[in-house]
């Protein structure tokens, strides 16, 4: 296991592609313990035979479409009207409009991806640095994971025998407190860097229900969707596909504002950034695999949960460890393999499984956003064209808002478990 | 040259770009048969699984031609030019063998997982090491015309 180390340190300085680094060291352990070479492509292969996995593309089209499609306009027209006269107007409507796109896809991946291309180069116009809109873009989109209907909270449902329902009911007080967090955090950096308001003044209400009348089918895309999964029409992957539809349907019949030309390079995009997003995940589910062999996740909790018998210690712990190994995993991995030891774990000590699947989940999605392995910040960098060390730098002080909120839901179970108990 | 970027491009970029486009129109018209015609298309789901393997498989040599395969540069950059320009060097060829070895690997997986079938479809299960082996291949052939072009500028 060491030499694996040393090998991924090394390809890393190097600046081997992340994906790469992961598959090297890998390789290195193969080297030392001959197994099967064709176990290296058939982990490669079945990482991407899950149906589930779906949603990632299909939410990075449905995101590209709203983007280039008009909705993502009229939202963002929408929330402007409505905090856009704050300090750091642009990077406040970023955090709203999130609310809004997380309710649609789920996908912090999806999120991320239409804010870095509606919003930051507005950002970029108006004398924001390229990295503090990176960052706003990504450090949002960690309200959709947790705001229903997140792919992260139906793969820890399947995985751990947990209701969907009470953790989609359960992410929604959640969400709200992660975006007044981080607009709080916007309102400070704002202020530090003197970035000015959006607009100078409060808008009047007849403009915000003028723009709220033109983002309409925008506003009734999560209401329909959420409709139609409730419903049973579709599954939350198959939403994805249904969302890229009706995108397309706003975006050429009402909206008006795709043509052929650029759906063909919408669709060119999504696959480069699909393919960039899966490819890590591929690679990590290698990975993954020399780490569950040598058991390195189980020894890493078990050393954990000896420190203390204490439930809110060794809730403590377990977001410790899962913010480092957040680090370096990709978020559904650590999902997939620590989901079902955990809630074990949660079991014995009376936590909740939703309490642990929201908090859980979020803590993930705070580490898809941390360097050396973040997907969220490799899809961001990948559209703003910002450097990971830059990002790096910038996302500090919104890493201590979500580590802040984190903990708050950690400690105050009943903002996650208050809804799911009222409703069923 | 030319033909061979030329290429790349419709291999890496144009042809994810349809299969994704096509991966879409799968899922939804499976949405629609099973709500307004009440039948399911049966081999749908796998379809979508194939042609989510060719996107990222293919698609990866024009994310890399397209540098948006991350890594971190921050030691690199710190290095005077020449040490700098020895380890992208080293890097690009760490690139290569690594390629090269998901290549070997996903032969061996050809070669083992021949009687294996999807379900519904009836196709050999290989073909999804076959799609890796040929995205690797192209990310092989992609970083070559790279490394080609980085020297071509560097020479006097």
């Amino acid at each position: 296991m060491t030499i694996v180390a040393i090998v991924f340190v090394a390809l890393l300085v190097l600046g081997l592609p992340v994906g790469f680094v992961m598959l090297g060291a890998s390789m290195a352990y193969f080297v030392i313990n001959p197994m099967m070479t064709s176990l290296v492509a058939q982990r490669m292969s079945s990482s991407l035979e899950s149906f589930p996995l779906l949603a990632i593309p299909l939410f990075i089209v449905a995101g590209a479409a709203m983007a280039r499609g008009g909705i993502a306009d009229r939202l963002y027209a929408f929330c402007e009207t409505l905090v856009g006269h704050w300090r750091g107007g642009l990077a406040q409507i970023a955090v709203l409009n999130s609310v809004f796109m997380g309710a649609m896809s789920g996908s912090a991946n999806a999120d991320a991806a239409i804010d870095a291309r509606t919003i930051v180069p507005v950002m970029r116009a108006r004398g924001y640095s390229n990295a503090y809109g990176s960052v706003v873009s990504a450090a949002s989109s960690i309200i959709a994971p947790i705001m229903p209907p997140s792919i992260a909270l139906i793969v820890y449902g399947l995985l751990t025998n947990t209701s969907i329902g009470r953790l989609f009911v359960g992410g929604v007080v959640p969400a709200f407190v992660i975006a007044v967090a981080l607009m709080l955090t916007v309102r400070w950096t704002a202020t530090r860097m003197n970035l000015a308001p959006a607009r100078e003044n409060r808008a009047r209400s007849g403009e915000i229900f003028n723009n709220g009348r033109a983002a309409l089918w925008a506003l009734a895309m999560p209401v329909m969707l959420l409709f139609g999964l409730r419903s049973g029409w579709f599954t939350p992957t198959e939403l994805g596909a249904v969302a890229a539809v009706y995108a397309f349907i706003v975006g050429v019949l009402i909206y008006r504002g795709l043509t052929f030309r650029e759906t063909l390079s919408l669709f060119s995009e999504s696959a480069v950034t699909t393919a960039g997003v899966l490819f890590i995940i591929a690679s990590a589910s290698v990975f993954s695999l020399i780490l569950s062999l040598e058991q390195v996740p189980q020894q890493l909790i078990t050393a954990l949960l000896s420190i203390s018998e204490n439930k809110y210690v060794v809730l403590l712990v377990i977001n410790i460890a899962l913010l480092l190994l957040g680090t370096v995993f990709e978020g559904l991995a650590i999902i997939v393999i620590l989901g079902p030891l955990l809630v074990q774990v949660a079991q014995g000590l009376g936590v909740d499984p939703v309490h642990l699947g929201v908090v859980l989940v979020f803590n993930t999605a705070i580490g898809s956003l941390t360097p050396p392995v973040g997907t969220v910040m490799f899809t961001v960098c990948s559209i703003t064209r910002c450097s990971v060390e830059d990002f790096t730098w910038a996302f500090l002080p919104f890493l201590a808002a979500a580590i802040g909120v984190l903990l708050l839901l950690t400690y105050v179970p009943a903002l996650v478990t208050f809804l799911p108990n009222l409703f069923f | 040259m030319k033909a061979l970027r030329a290429l790349l491009d419709f291999l890496g970029m144009t042809l994810p770009a349809l299969l994704l486009a096509a991966l879409v129109s799968v899922v939804m018209a499976d949405v629609v048969a099973r709500n307004f015609f009440a039948m399911s298309i049966m081999w749908a789901q796998e379809m979508a699984v194939i042609l989510l393997a060719a996107t990222v498989w293919l698609g990866l040599s024009g994310a890399a031609m397209q540098g948006q395969l991350f890594g971190i540069s921050l030691f690199v950059d710190r290095l005077p030019e020449r040490a700098a320009t020895y380890a992208k060097l080293v890097a690009d060829l760490l690139v290569l063998l690594i390629a090269a070895q998901v290549i070997r690997a996903a032969l061996a997986q050809i070669s083992t997982a021949r009687f294996t079938t999807f379900l519904t479809l009836g196709w050999p299960k290989w073909i999804m090491a076959a799609i890796l082996a040929a995205g690797m291949g192209l990310v092989i052939v992609g970083r070559l015309v790279q490394i080609n072009d980085r020297l071509r500028k560097q020479r006097p």
